[in-house]
């Protein structure tokens, strides 16, 4: 009898454990069709982006949901009119004229006006970011309350991106005067589709919809971000319903979700380049036979099937299709050709010594340094891959301490210029930069001076001078990726991996 | 000793986090960053200073609770390490009392019927629950009971029921400690010339077993549950990341990822002292239960 009642008590404590069927986070998003809960690895936590400290990528997640540019880069990496509702350039380039949308308010109420415009600008300009990102911004003149001209120390026929970029974003100048940036980036203030109402470091962000929003109110009232680091938690999550939407699965897994109903997915080529970067200035690399070698004995499309599952784009020159200013035509392409490669090879100084490809660790791009470690190898050049860490891998390639660098330049400014990027004569010393960076620098800013197809000859001469020195070997256009509940509708990959909730809404 | 130790430990992991690899401060402002705003960070966060110079001001600060602020994220360490300690401390302890809850009578009943069915399937558990690491069983269990069966949730901390699988998977290992420990203990006690003396006085079997046996064999067991808390808070790392529970693990994991040196150093001073405390609190259970244990002499 006692046993019994022993087993008896242990039945009634065990079953409310197992009893109730799906758990609360799965009826939460069904039923409630005002929510979504997105899953996504980062570390967002800079919320305004004015500040000295700047902001990264991660940061994009909420910036593009709280603040509004006046030209908004869409998932496919177009732009549309967002705060401007239209805009002109000067027929020397140096001139922009935007026309502000009226009667928008930032979510405390105060309308939005050229003052907030120019403060936003000048702030952003004097920052880390405005250097990279608002190229050549000189000033930012008021001329009426809804129209603003910024004028460029130079014309840089991409700077509409520059405005659509996370630098852009506008706030609202007397809130600042209140608070400062210290108070700003604790209750961020914006004209954007969403508020912040919540956050908790690398653990979660609550956003709500701002109901008074100049393009509507948005479908989904409450977004709710769980920062999550282990891919695998996601992807359980997912499938179980305790999250509805999934940032970045890996390409297999956006493979395994297309056999599930009830989960969709979408991939992007995203506005990087996957590139192997050679060195040029020290070592082996220095030869130019050697370079070649390397050069005609990769097999780009291996490469793609390894990591990508052959999704991606394969590229030419260190350029994306999408990007503007992308040449069209006359452009120099080196096809894999073993044959080639081992000509090179043999009219080279190589002696059989060491050859490092630096990667991240654990990255796909490592798992596409092994695979053209092997591709080398086969030809004859001990060939090993060298992943590090993301600080080691940073503070090796700022020094240029590598013979190949293998990494995903993901431009947040998809043009052309983007090229320019590692022949500036700031970004490396003199004595570590490209034997030719110069040359290509100065063709680059004719480049960008240049408008429309105007631009083309100089960015085809960059690519073939960097094809014949055979500085680097682009591989493919990098994709993103996004993995959500079959009931939303809206939901798309974007190429900066931003995530535009305002798109989003359940069936 | 504790303080001893604190010092040992930090000036170890200082002296390590500050000769690895890489720039921190480039990883921080990016690769568009010029040589002054290198410079300006650098001195903020006094990485212009001697190893010897940055470790005595921390460790001054520290002294004050002042454990600053995360280099990459930003946040304010002591308050941040306060909302997380209760997660991990949640899952530990229940991870510990599931382990020993399961773990000793399995060991006891074992013992006792040495070499019986029972006996060999405790040690079979045992070898399997040893053998399998928290992240590979963590995700079966998830595809189990989540996935399949639909009857907890994968990850989180939203209701009780999230803490169940991760205490399991966290106790897993524990639990077979347990159960070997307190077998062996047990099979010790009752070989030992006073059990086989009290039989022979006639004393009742249960009565030797629970009054002359198990309080004897569980003292090494009660030494293990110390050290096995003190290594949940350790193993919560994987299990925290697994279960995406927002617990010192996980902030931990994220710091030495980013190499934000406060964090890594505010955490680790955090657990040596929590260690620190729960091996105290071990010596004094122990004092409790073996009167042969005196602090006075």
């Amino acid at each position: 009898m006692k046993k019994l009642l022993v087993l008896a008590l242990l039945v009634a404590m065990l079953v409310p454990v197992f009893a109730g069927g799906a758990n609360e986070a799965t009826s939460t998003s069904k039923a409630d069709k005002s929510k979504v809960v997105f899953t996504v690895a980062g570390n967002p936590y800079r919320f305004f982006h004015l500040t000295s400290a700047g902001c990264g990528g991660d940061d994009n997640i909420v910036l593009a949901n709280v603040y509004d540019n006046l030209l908004c880069l869409e998932n496919d990496g177009s732009l549309s009119n967002a705060l401007a509702e239209s805009y002109e350039v000067s027929a020397d380039g140096t001139v922009y004229t935007f026309h502000l949308r009226k009667g928008v308010k930032f979510t405390n109420g105060e309308e939005m006006t050229a003052e907030d415009v120019k403060f936003s600008l000048d702030k952003g300009s004097k920052g880390p970011l405005g250097g990279p990102l608002l190229i050549n911004y000189k000033e930012c003149r008021i001329i009426d309350p809804y129209t603003v001209e910024i004028e460029l120390s130079a014309p840089y026929a991409a700077f509409p991106y520059c405005v659509a970029s996370r630098v852009g974003g506008i706030a609202c100048k007397s809130y600042w005067e209140q608070v400062g940036d210290e108070g700003y980036q604790n209750a961020p203030i914006g004209t954007g589709p969403y508020k912040l109402v919540a956050y908790a470091a690398n653990d979660y962000i609550t956003l709500e919809a701002n109901e008074d929003h100049w393009r509507g109110a948005p479908a989904i009232k409450t977004v709710q971000i769980e920062l999550v680091a282990d891919p695998n938690t996601m992807i359980l999550g997912l499938q179980n319903g305790d999250y509805d939407v999934m940032g970045n699965p890996s390409i297999e897994m956006v493979t395994r979700f297309e056999k599930d109903p009830n989960i969709n997915t979408d991939v992007a080529s995203s506005t990087g380049r996957i590139t192997l970067y050679l060195n040029a200035r020290n070592g082996i690399t220095t030869d130019i036979n050697f370079r070649k070698a390397v050069q005609a004995a990769i097999d780009k499309e291996e490469v793609n099937i390894a990591v990508n599952n052959g999704a991606a784009v394969l590229i030419d020159v260190d350029l994306c299709p999408m990007y503007t200013g992308h040449p069209t035509s006359g452009l120099h392409i080196v096809e894999k050709n073993v044959e080639k490669a081992k000509e090179y090879l043999a009219a080279s100084n190589y002696n059989n010594e060491e050859f490092g490809i630096l990667v991240q660790a654990g990255t796909n791009n490592e798992t596409a340094a092994k695979v053209i470690q092997a591709q080398l190898m086969a030809i004859g050049i001990n060939c090993k891959v060298d992943a590090v860490d993301n600080t080691t891998l940073r503070s090796r390639d700022s020094s240029r301490d590598f013979d190949a660098y293998l990494c995903d330049n993901l431009s947040s400014i998809p043009d052309a210029d983007a090229i320019a990027g590692f022949f500036k004569p700031t970004r490396f010393v003199e004595s570590v930069s490209y034997p030719r960076a110069p040359e290509i620098y100065a063709l680059s800013q004719k480049g960008c001076s240049a408008q429309g197809d105007d631009r083309l000859p100089y960015y085809t001469e960059i690519c073939n001078i960097i094809t014949d020195e055979a500085y680097m070997v682009p591989l493919y256009n990098g994709i993103t990726t996004i993995a959500y509940n079959a009931n939303l509708d809206g939901v798309g990959a974007h190429c900066l991996n931003y995530y535009l909730f305002r798109y989003w809404n359940w069936k | 000793m504790l303080i001893p130790v604190i010092i040992a430990v930090t000036f170890v992991l200082f002296v390590i986090l500050s000769f690895a690899p890489g720039d921190v401060v480039k990883t921080i402002l990016g690769d568009e960053a010029t040589e002054e705003q290198i410079a300006e960070l650098k001195h903020e966060l006094n990485l212009d200073q001697p190893l010897l110079i940055r470790y005595a001001r921390y460790m001054m600060d520290a002294c004050r609770l002042d454990f600053g602020n995360s280099w990459t994220s930003g946040y304010e360490i002591l308050p941040e390490f306060s909302r997380r300690l209760p997660y991990t401390l949640l899952v530990t302890t229940l991870s510990v009392l599931f382990a020993v809850g399961v773990g000793i009578p399995l060991g006891i009943a074992s013992a006792i019927k040495e070499h019986s069915i029972l006996d060999y399937g405790c040690t079979f558990l045992v070898m399997l629950l040893a053998s399998m690491p928290a992240f590979w069983l963590g995700t079966l269990c998830q595809i189990l009971f989540c996935l399949t069966l639909r009857w907890l949730p994968v990850s989180g901390v939203g209701s009780w029921r999230h803490f169940i699988l991760p205490s399991i998977i966290l106790g897993a290992s524990t639990l077979a400690t347990m159960i070997r420990m307190s077998r062996t203990s047990m099979l010790d006690v009752i070989k030992m010339d006073y059990i086989r003396t009290a039989r022979a006085k006639g004393a009742d079997e249960k009565k030797v077993l629970y009054h002359h046996a198990i309080r004897n064999s569980l003292i090494p067991v009660i030494t293990q549950i110390g050290i096995s808390f003190a290594g949940g808070i350790g193993g919560a790392i994987v299990t925290e990341n697994i279960f995406a529970i927002p617990g010192i693990g996980v902030m931990l994991v994220n710091a030495v990822k980013s190499r934000d040196v406060p964090v890594v150093m505010g955490v680790i001073i955090f657990v040596t002292i929590i260690v620190g405390i729960i091996n105290l609190i071990v010596d004094l259970i122990c004092a409790v239960v073996d009167p042969r244990i005196d602090f006075a002499s």
